[in-house]
């Protein structure tokens, strides 16, 4: 065993030569069942082994031992009985199971177990204790501070991120343990399927909040006005590892008769979700002079049902086929309300700050979730003939939310020390949530005919027409026509074009938002929603499947696409995407095979947006004047086009050796991503930078590959992966834990930018790796 | 003769009419004894090679040749619709199959052969995620991008999500819509919340593309702009969030740094947090609790 720890790879090779020497193809039998598969036993190394979470992402490379299986029994008396186990990777974290088997034609089944390894971000770190992190409550051990308006603020917690002693990785697994069977005789008129799987959860998930409180570094004297006042509390975020531990239970059924034209089934889905922790506690980190907890709610518990209705009569007069569907589904929880939430004052002499659990006044204890989703659909295929095929649809949908309205209440205990002046203050102020429903209807048909010459063309028009309860969108409806064309006349060619139309037109509720414009909420005037607002959308798709001379095929499909969000002023104006994909194989019978491909894709997305300080004097209006001349330092309009170019290309080739002995396998692959963010404002007011790096990467792939069956029953593997990423990107370029901002010394009015404002974790700052990686594998053939 | 005995011994399924065909096709009548069809079909005599491929009379006279025979490989003389009839004339009442003729793939000319190797073992006939992106080009391009789900790595298949023999759905998804096929593995997406994000609620893919993109978390746009082509006011969000904002700007900010928006509202999907009417820099309706 020391060995094999030391060195899988010798191991594994001294027991394929102790399996060499068995050569014969033994007979396994258990009773009236044959035994047969492969076994398989292999170890892999990793040069990057939890280095980068981004080459690991849903795989488990960690230098391991792990094994293969592929079993298959079958009744020698009756064939039509089977039995196959399959199991991969065992012994890793994305290791997985599978029982399958049954009676052909009669009944089947399915039982498996399969562990999906999800890895965010390697060697993160917290000032958290170590023993708090995955756990709900996170705590940090640091000195408190005493107020001293006139000092500069010191953080008791250390800012370089490398003294912080809590290491730890971003990844969760999910673990699923189900199985599903089906009885469908053929000579009986009904079915059934009975299925029910459980998914485990557990890990850490990247999370972050902002304190939203007033940093007890950010209340200060103006230094104008010698009177206390406050910078915003916004932006002041910190990263936290969120605790993974969540189930949910899934049973599914199906009930069904049949015949050799009619079907008519119901169906049913219970699902229940829990979250073992429902609560997320953390000791501020802005709030340095006591011991300050905040709480957020995590993902709530639910219980979602469905009952559906299905059915089909075939064969109906033009070869046509009805089918209809119904189902009625619903999603419940019950969420005890905080009653609390985190607030700040200043003390009674308005010189330093208070923390403390403001008591909001929920209108009820707990939030009773409720909604439902409400489907139908009808749909009419059929064939008049043989060149022409139609279908006519129509679905609708209905979400309906019965959820609890709440009315939150807080009443300010000490308005007389906020700012502004107890004068502009309310002392009670309440909020009421929205609950959102909407309807959909969506109907539409198409034709296709046949016309001479290989020729098919189609044609379809749909309807979607969505209507919501939503303050700003109130509808929208989107008509949708298409066309296409598609030739294969020549044997060695087939050719098609689509083209596809939208118009969207959207009722908008916001036209007198705001009273002034001076009002904030006077933009709202002229902002839309991307999605519910009017939109005229070209599409176009042209496709080429060529094979010029046998064992060659060349593929090359093109699209592009144009938006015009025709009704915006505010909000994504246009955007447009391009994508061509090509690829050319060559298989040389018995050979070899090649193939090289690659694809391409543009896109595009311009917006305007304006700019507001949202005081008197500067207009919320974007439409005053010029779009960008009628500006101020506080109210001005901009714009930004975004341009993601991303392409990839590469090669496969195959190639069977010494007599078929060895298979051969090679592959290269190379993906480029490169984004672009440029603005443009008045440059009288503001000149801002371009950002050149928005998710910008490289990644270079090369794999190979060696089959080598070595006996009838025995084969080695061996395989090798080089893999290279450069990521480079405005949000994680020159990462640092770690962001600063001004602080103020009250009296004195003198300023330094010192205070931390930002705390990252490290989270998805390890997207680079340079990893060789590789594996050899042993197959044993029973 | 030779390669008949080979046949005989390692596919006692064969039956007569078979060793025939073995005579020529010896690698497919093997492979072919393996399969679910051969397992299904032994001990009916009526069942075999011509169950398929019709008469061979022409064929055998003419020694060989796809136009003597109804073949469902490239260059077959049969139309697409006669070559699936030959499969469905036994498929037909597979309670999978039912709506296979109003579906995507039956209209657009894809034979069942195109999919399904019928004379492969049992363990090959299925068709995998690389089967549909042979077809799929541009999802094959997707899956491949910086932000993907594991379809590469085999731990989700393209059959998760989708019917490829027909659905009432669009995209012949296997739910009613999207929000609840996502919801199916995403249960703790699900809410319900007493704050919610209204796009959110009506179709995960306004924001999302499913089959991959160079953005994180499957983004159709990078963050901060998806967020502000629908949102603006006072300051926040409507201010230019540009390069000077990054860790090596000269005035780097959260608001751009890391996950961006997401960073504070990290409850984007929704809340059961509170709602401070007074102070909402906390609050579970901005998503940040």
């Amino acid at each position: 065993m020391k060995l094999i720890k030391a060195s899988p790879f010798f191991a594994i090779l001294t027991i394929m030569t102790a399996f060499t020497s068995s050569t014969a193809i033994a007979d396994y039998k258990l009773g009236d069942y044959n035994l047969a598969g492969t076994l398989g036993l292999g170890a892999q190394i990793n040069s990057a082994h939890q280095k980068s979470a981004k080459l690991m992402e849903f795989e488990d490379l960690r230098q391991r031992l792990y094994g293969n299986a592929e079993l298959s029994l079958l009744n020698e008396k009756n064939e039509k009985y089977s039995m196959d186990f399959s199991a991969s990777r065992i012994g890793l974290k994305d290791q997985s199971y599978a029982l399958t088997g049954g009676h052909l034609g009669v009944f089947k089944y399915k039982f498996e177990y399969d562990s999906l390894v999800h890895n965010y971000s390697f060697n993160a770190s917290s000032f958290y204790r170590g023993d708090t992190i995955g756990t709900g409550v996170l705590t940090y051990d640091a000195p408190l501070r005493s107020e001293n308006s006139d000092a500069f603020y010191t953080p008791t917690i250390p800012i370089d991120a490398s003294q912080w002693t809590s290491k730890f990785d971003y990844s969760t697994v999910s673990r699923t343990y189900g199985g599903e069977a089906t009885y469908n005789p053929d000579n009986v008129p009904y079915f059934v399927t009975m299925g029910f799987n459980k998914v485990k959860r557990t890990g850490i998930k990247p999370f972050s909040t902002q304190s939203g409180l007033i940093s007890d570094r950010q209340w200060a004297t103006t230094p104008t006005t010698n009177k206390a006042y406050t910078t915003s509390s916004m932006g002041y975020m910190l990263e936290l590892p969120e605790p993974i531990d969540q189930t949910t239970n899934n049973a599914n059924g199906t009930f069904g008769f049949k015949g050799d034209k009619w079907l008519v089934a119901v169906d049913g889905n219970l699902s229940k979700f829990t979250n073992e922790t429902q609560n997320l506690v953390w000791r501020d980190p802005f709030v340095t002079t006591e011991n300050f907890n905040q709480t957020i709610p995590l993902d709530p518990s639910n219980t979602y049902w469905k009952l559906g209705l299905q059915g089909n009569l075939r064969d109906l007069p033009m070869d046509s086929t009805l089918s209809l569907k119904g189902g009625y589904s619903k999603l419940t929880n019950s969420v005890t309300l905080s009653d609390q939430i985190a607030y700040w004052t200043l003390d009674a002499n308005q010189s330093s700050p208070v923390y403390y659990n403001a008591t909001l006044t929920p209108s009820r204890a707990t939030f009773d979730g409720n909604v439902t989703y409400i489907t139908s659909g009808l749909s009419f295929d059929s064939k008049p003939t043989d060149r022409l095929s139609s279908r006519v649809y129509y679905n609708f949908l209905r979400k309906y939310n019965k959820s609890s309205q709440v009315t939150w209440t807080i009443t300010d205990p000490d308005a007389t020390a906020r700012i502004p002046s107890a004068a502009s203050r309310v002392t009670t102020e309440s909020e009421l949530n929205e609950l959102f429903h909407y309807y959909k209807h969506n109907a539409g048909t198409d034709f296709t005919y046949k016309f001479p010459f290989h020729t098919k063309m189609g044609a379809g028009l749909e309807y979607l027409g969505i209507t919501r309860d939503r303050s700003d969108a109130e509808a929208t409806t989107d008509w949708i026509a298409h066309y296409e064309i598609k030739n294969n006349s020549l044997d060695f060619l087939t050719g098609k074009i689509k083209y596809q139309y939208l118009a969207r037109k959207s009722v908008f509720d916001n036209g007198a938002s705001g009273t002034n414009a001076n009002d904030a909420t006077y933009l709202f005037r002229y902002l839309r929603a991307f999605d519910a607002t009017d939109k005229r959308q070209h599409l176009v798709k042209i496709g080429f499947d060529l094979e010029p001379v046998e064992n060659t095929g060349i593929g090359i499909e093109v699209a592009g696409r144009k938006s015009d969000y025709t009704q915006t002023v505010l909000g994504r104006t246009k955007d447009a995407g391009y994508d061509a994909n090509m690829d050319v194989s060559y298989v040389c019978p018995d050979r070899f095979k090649v193939d090289l491909f690659s694809d391409v894709s543009f896109t595009r997305y311009l917006s305007s947006h304006r700019a507001f300080a949202g005081s008197t004097g500067n207009l919320a209006d974007p439409t005053s004047g010029d779009f960008y001349t009628s500006s101020s330092l506080y109210g001005y309009n901009w714009s930004s086009e975004i341009h993601d170019f991303v392409w990839g290309y590469g090669l496969n080739f195959g190639i069977p050796l010494l007599d078929k002995k060895i298979d051969l396998s090679l592959g290269w692959r190379q993906d480029r991503s490169n984004g672009n963010l440029s603005y443009y404002a008045n440059p009288a007011i503001t000149t801002p930078l371009d950002v050149p790096w928005f998710d910008d990467y490289t990644k270079h792939t090369l794999k190979a590959s060696a089959r080598y069956n070595i006996s009838a029953n025995l084969t080695a593997g061996l395989g090798y992966r080089y893999e290279k990423m450069v990521y480079q990107d405005i949000g994680y370029d020159g990462y640092s834990n770690v962001l600063y901002t001004t602080q103020y010394k009250a009296a004195s009015n003198t300023t330094t930018s010192s205070v931390p404002n930002t705390w990252l974790t490290g989270a998805y700052g390890d997207h680079d790796y340079t990893a060789h990686v590789g594996y050899v594998m042993a197959e044993y053939r029973l | 003769m030779a390669a008949v005995g080979v046949v005989l011994i390692a596919a006692p399924t064969v039956y007569a009419a078979e060793i025939k065909c073995a005579e020529c096709h010896d690698k497919t009548v093997n492979s072919f004894s393996q399969n679910h069809h051969a397992k299904n079909w032994k001990g009916d005599p009526s069942k075999g090679c011509q169950s398929c491929h019709g008469s061979t009379d022409v064929h055998l006279k003419a020694q060989g040749g796809k136009e003597t025979i109804i073949s469902f490989t490239k260059g077959s003389k049969q139309t697409v619709d006669e070559q699936n009839k030959q499969c469905m004339s036994c498929h037909a009442k597979n309670i999978k199959l039912t709506l296979w003729k109003g579906s995507k793939h039956s209209k657009g000319d894809v034979s069942c052969s195109s999919c399904h190797k019928t004379h492969d073992t049992t363990a090959a006939t299925k068709p995998t995620s690389e089967t549909c992106m042979s077809c799929h080009k541009d999802i094959k391009s997707a899956v491949a991008k910086f932000s993907h789900h594991p379809i590469e790595t085999g731990k989700v298949g393209c059959m998760d999500c989708h019917a490829s023999h027909g659905s009432n759905s669009h995209g012949m998804i296997k739910a009613d819509n999207v929000n609840q096929l996502c919801y199916k593995c995403h249960a703790e997406k699900r809410g319900p919340f007493v704050w919610e994000h209204a796009p959110v609620e009506e179709n995960c893919s306004t924001c999302h593309e499913t089959h991959g993109t160079s953005h994180a978390n499957l983004l159709k746009e990078k963050i901060p702009n998806l967020c502000q082509d629908c949102h603006d006011y006072s300051r926040h969000p409507g201010t230019i969030y540009d390069a000077s904002r990054g860790f090596k700007g000269s005035a780097p900010s959260a608001y751009m740094v890391s996950r961006s928006c997401n960073n504070c509202h990290s409850k984007i999907h929704g809340s059961n947090a509170p709602h401070n009417p007074f102070d909402s820099y906390n609050s579970g309706k901005y998503f940040i609790r």
